[in-house]
């Protein structure tokens, strides 16, 4: 299940008052379609990161350039937004701030309210999207979503996304905020939604999570895609690294820095949480 | 100083029942100190910070900077001065049309002189690398850079105190170091305290003195080593120590 999602040759720039005249997006060709897995997107602050996923669902017009999704350009007349945003969830930075109803499963309920489904199968896709982001549907159902904690808000909110059954998660800055246990539950989620066939799509400034998930990293710098191809081979490139102003995972320098003091039985791991996996088997 | 005496503070939840966030803690931050606070999400991080500068008033006990009680209506005024406080999500604080003028608005609170206000403005751009966009509007910069706008505006005003609120959580990893490295340098000087409520063990081994909450209580207070070196005791309540400080227990268990 994936979306075969093209961006050809995207340019965007804001117009308005106060806008900044460069360039957001600068000539961006990037084809996400095809395997499952995740994809990583990495890069300095104001490099277009958050700017280019909008693109994929519509929510901002390229100033030039085509989105194709599977092959139909979303901007032809007549193309229907509603039915992409529920292929391709997004999932925004803080989408905590975003949570308004009474109860969890109303605030859950909602995407999938509005796409007009039937009261069975609303109930069922909040129940498996509670699931999905292991919160247990009977003691969080009905409780405020207000009065949750930081981490529980932010799985709330990520449910409500996933209750529309997309094939294609975008997550901006999941782990904002978000303590330890909070940044493992929202990373087995991720890994749970690869190990399913979804799509994901995660932009991060966390280089352990990079390397602990993504099968493909994109780097942005000032618009463009400065480097795209497997994790290591770009944490493996130092001048990559301090022009996409990016340090190495902390794993792999503490790895290098311990050299032949690292222990024998670490040498399989490749990331903190298969070494984790490794030392409590 | 400030001077926190335990204090107490709870919200009502949907059914109006009282829950406790805070229960009781008391320390005392000294002028030019750094400190770090850490503890899971809920454990009372962002209310016991929000309790320093009266943004939140605690039921019981009382909090005292600089001989100012924050209950005191009259003081709030002088204790936001000398107390800066920067959140994780900076939309929640930038209030102006332009990035210039989100600096240069709390100095014209302050009343401050043409000249010094132009020149603070000036080195809080360069300093944060916010001068190619101070004619901007905040809107449309990035959360990263929201972010440096929102510690300059502060830090223009040249507050005692300090309390960052996870700031550096929104940004990449260099301009995360920049941040970290200001605060040192703040430090060095011996200026101006900060409090910086973090998630990432790294940062808080930068801190002369950590705190750890849980469960609205003070677990631990100390050097950030030596707390960090209590693995077992850390992942208990939620925590990780530094990766380093991880590996070590891993290699040694």
């Amino acid at each position: 299940m994936s979306v075969d999602l093209q961006l050809q040759d995207i340019c965007f720039r804001y117009t308005g008052i106060g806008a900044s005249d460069r360039m957001i997006l600068d000539h961006i060709t990037l084809n996400l379609g095809g395997a499952p897995g995740c994809t990583a997107i990495v890069g300095p602050s104001g490099s277009g990161k958050t700017t280019l996923i909008q693109h994929f669902t519509g929510l901002l017009r390229p100033s030039s350039g085509t989105v194709r999704v599977e092959g139909e350009d979303i901007w032809a007349r007549g193309y229907d937004h509603t039915l992409l945003r529920r292929r391709i969830g997004l999932v925004f930075q803080f989408p905590e701030g975003q949570l308004f109803e009474e109860s969890v499963a109303r605030d859950v309920a909602f995407g999938p309210l509005n796409l007009g489904w039937s009261e069975e199968r609303i109930d069922a896709a909040v129940e498996k999207a509670l699931r999905q982001v292991r919160l247990d549907p009977v003691r969080f159902r009905d409780r405020s979503p207000f009065n949750l904690s930081e981490g529980e808000k932010r799985r709330v909110a990520i449910a409500g996304v996933l209750a529309m059954e997309p094939e294609m998660v975008v997550l901006d800055e999941p782990t904002a905020g978000l303590d330890p246990r909070g940044l493992r539950s929202v990373e087995e989620l991720i890994e749970g939604l690869i190990d399913q066939g979804t799509a994901v799509v995660l932009i991060t400034h966390n280089m352990d999570f990079v390397n602990d998930l993504a099968r493909r990293v994109l780097l942005m710098i000032s618009g463009r895609i400065a480097y795209d191809g497997p994790p290591a081979a770009l944490f493996a490139e130092p001048t990559l690294l301090q022009a996409g102003s990016l340090e190495e995972p902390l794993f792999l320098r503490e790895r290098a820095a311990r050299g032949a003091h690292w222990p024998a039985h670490f040498r399989q791991a490749g990331s903190l949480r298969a070494l984790l996996r490794i030392v409590r088997k | 100083m400030i001077g926190i005496e335990d204090i107490h503070f709870s919200y009502r939840d949907e059914h109006g029942i009282p829950r406790p966030v805070l229960n009781g803690i008391s320390l005392n931050i000294e002028p030019g100190e750094a400190v770090a606070i850490m503890g899971a999400n809920g454990s009372g991080k962002s209310t016991l910070v929000k309790c320093c500068n009266g943004l939140l008033l605690p039921g019981k006990g009382r909090v005292v900077v600089d001989g100012l009680v924050t209950a005191d209506e009259q003081s709030l005024a002088a204790i936001r001065r000398r107390v800066g406080m920067i959140f994780q999500n900076p939309d929640n604080q930038i209030v102006s049309t332009t990035v210039e003028r989100e600096i240069a608005f709390g100095l014209e609170n302050l009343g401050l002189p043409y000249e010094e206000m132009h020149a603070r403005v000036d080195e809080m751009l360069r300093r944060f690398d916010l001068t190619p966009f101070r004619l901007k509007s905040p809107h449309y910069l990035s959360g990263g850079e929201k972010q440096r706008l929102a510690l300059a505006a502060v830090l223009a005003m040249r507050p005692r105190y300090v309390i960052l609120d996870e700031p550096t959580s929104l940004l990449d990893p260099q301009h995360r170091r920049q941040i970290i490295d200001l605060l040192l340098k703040l430090h060095h000087e011996g200026e101006i305290a900060w409090i910086l409520v973090t998630q990432f063990p790294e940062e808080a081994l930068l801190a002369g003195r950590l705190i750890i909450l849980e469960q609205g209580r003070l677990f631990r207070a100390g050097k950030p080593a030596d707390l960090f070196a209590e693995v077992d005791e850390l992942l208990a309540i939620g925590l990780e120590p530094p990766l380093s400080f991880y590996l070590d227990h891993l290699a040694g268990g």
